[in-house]
């Protein structure tokens, strides 16, 4: 007889669950809408009642500021080669997966276990190189491909670069930042992300790997949050403005670009960049997204994967919902792949060529790719017994 | 909600469904207002994800989530509805040797006042200390004692000695 009298009871097998992930998703997603709406809701009462007073008359100029540049419609859509032949084969890593990413070059392989987040497991060519320890959930943000690996412990708090030769360091704060989180990092060791500044604002942050301990913040309009996501090997830098409300570039040279948004569908977050293309998300509403005059949103709907071409400003968006918000990976020839609720597919821009499911497996996503587009490293899982597996994707190109 | 916190959102809710569900379960006693009550939480937490940052213990502030949103539904008149005289049976193996015993204890579960099971499944079943009991309910440490200790007597009357004291 144990000390807990009902342990016979605490002990008892309950039937599985059958709360699905995707569910949750779409449900918080529309949650979230709702009360937006009820934001918006309240800044037209508000609006309608400063107009009533004469006072919005009195300070609203003649005309209103332009209108934003649209982006030039692109001629044709561009067609990628779908990769064939994509062949899965299981990563036995021996234990339960929480996340796991490679390289651009697909040597390296990181990855934390569900059991224990705190674990932080690095492969090179298959072989078990380094160990780490957090008291917290470590997450892996970007690494390249002489094994420069960034991320964060326990939510953003702590924000850690480790060096080709296994030091683990605190990434340096810009003066007056909160916090840091490192989102990419190109293959010299520049590190790129956010800083997040008294008054929940966001600065783009630049760590020369030349000078790590003299993060720089980039260029940034005036009254405007930004934050980079992405740095390529030659120096240019993706992100956005405002979270998410203007898709933003920086280029080596100090000037900076907005890249296009598709008409109608305003904001937009691009993830990841290799060679001239990018992946990122558009229709990305947040509350700046509500014209302040009226009230009303200037976009509908959910977000949408979107495909920039940096060389012709063009951009192509996906049109679907059961996809995950920021769940694309994109190769140097534009390939891309975006994780849809229950699988990952390929998107050239046209067409979705779905990556094979593992056999017994129904559920798959991916979580990053090689810049060749011939290596994918996701995750495989079964409905049914709630079983999950780290998988390999070798494919022809 | 920004890409990377939902993918964090989504990694982190993904691992903790079957504990939340098996603390929802252990209070309703019934798979699909467990699962009403997970989705709910998990819902809810998507909507404050952006502001668990400055949580100090997440999977602390999740379980009392959960655990508030099943007094939440038992509280509702709805949840009193059952068009069965109990809830369905949980399958078990065929030879578990502690299928009679289990369902003996749950059934004097029911029977005991709402207040009373309430602590009870909350200290025993969901392994919550006193003082987290309290602060979840809304009542003095000293009520909670009290209830337990009626709660454990009123078992053990219905049980006789079969259910030794815990408290």
């Amino acid at each position: 007889m144990t000390d807990n009298p009902f342990a016979i009871l605490t002990d008892e097998a309950v039937p599985e669950s059958r709360v699905d992930i995707d569910d949750v998703l779409l449900a918080g997603r529309a949650r979230v809408r709702r009360r937006r709406g009820v934001v918006a809701g309240v800044c037209t009462a508000l609006v309608v009642l400063v107009t009533l007073a004469g006072v919005a008359a009195a300070v609203r100029p003649p005309h209103g500021p332009p209108a934003d540049p649209s982006p030039a419609p692109s001629p044709a859509p561009s067609v990628s080669v779908h990769p064939t032949g994509c062949t899965p084969t299981a990563l036995n890593v021996g234990g339960e997966i929480g996340a796991a990413s490679t390289d651009p070059s697909g040597h390296y392989l990181a990855l934390t276990r569900g059991p224990d987040p705190g674990l932080l497991v690095v492969y090179r060519d298959g072989a078990e190189v380094r160990r780490y320890t957090a008291a917290q959930r470590i997450r892996v943000t970007a690494m390249n491909a002489s094994g420069v690996i960034v991320g964060v412990e326990a939510l953003d708090e702590r924000a850690f670069r480790i060096t080709p030769d296994g030091t683990r360091l605190l990434l340096a704060k810009p003066t007056g930042a909160v916090s840091v989180t490192p989102k990419g990092v190109n293959a010299a060791g520049d590190i790129v992300g956010e800083a997040t500044m008294p008054g929940k604002r966001f600065r783009a942050v630049l760590w020369r790997h030349t000078a790590p301990d003299t993060p720089l913040l980039l260029a940034t309009p005036a009254g405007k949050s930004s934050a980079a996501e992405d740095i390529t090997d030659d120096g240019r830098v993706i992100g956005h403005l405002n979270q998410g409300e203007q898709p933003y570039q920086w280029n080596p040279d100090g000037t900076t670009a907005t890249l296009a948004t598709p008409p109608g569908l305003p904001g937009g977050y691009p993830q990841r960049i290799a060679g001239d293309w990018v992946i990122g998300m558009v229709n990305f509403l947040v509350l700046k997204s509500f014209d302040p005059a009226t009230g009303r949103r200037t976009g509908e709907g959910p977000v949408k994967p979107a495909r920039w071409q940096l060389s012709t400003g063009k951009v192509e968006f996906l049109e679907a919902t059961d996809v995950f918000a920021g769940g694309g990976s994109i190769a140097a020839d534009g390939t891309a792949v975006i994780n849809r609720f229950t699988d990952a597919a390929f998107w050239n821009g046209t067409t979705l060529l779905p990556l094979p499911r593992p056999s017994s497996y129904d559920r798959l996503q991916i979580s990053s790719m090689t810049a060749d587009g011939r290596l994918l490293i996701g995750w495989a899982a079964q409905s049914a017994g709630g079983r999950s597996d780290l998988f390999r994707w070798d494919c022809r190109r | 909600m920004r890409p990377d916190r939902e993918h964090d959102f989504s990694l982190y809710a993904q691992a903790r469904i079957p504990r939340l569900h098996r603390v929802a379960y252990q209070l309703l006693g019934d798979r699909d207002k467990a699962d009403d009550a997970v989705q709910n939480t998990l819902t809810v937490l998507y909507q404050r994800w952006n502001r668990m940052r400055e949580v100090e213990n997440l999977d602390a502030y999740v379980h009392t989530m959960v655990v508030r949103s099943c007094l939440s539904d038992r509280r509702r008149w709805w949840a009193r509805v059952q068009l069965r005289e109990t809830t369905p049976d949980v399958p078990v193996a065929a030879d578990d040797p502690l299928v009679e015993q289990r369902m003996v204890l749950r059934a004097a579960l029911r029977r005991l006042p709402e207040g009373q099971r309430t602590v009870v499944v909350l200290r025993f079943l969901c392994d919550l200390p006193i003082a987290e009991v309290a602060r979840l309910l809304n009542r003095s440490e000293g009520t909670v004692k009290r209830q337990t200790f009626s709660g454990l007597g009123s078992l053990r009357r219905m049980l006789g000695e079969s259910l030794r004291s815990g408290a």
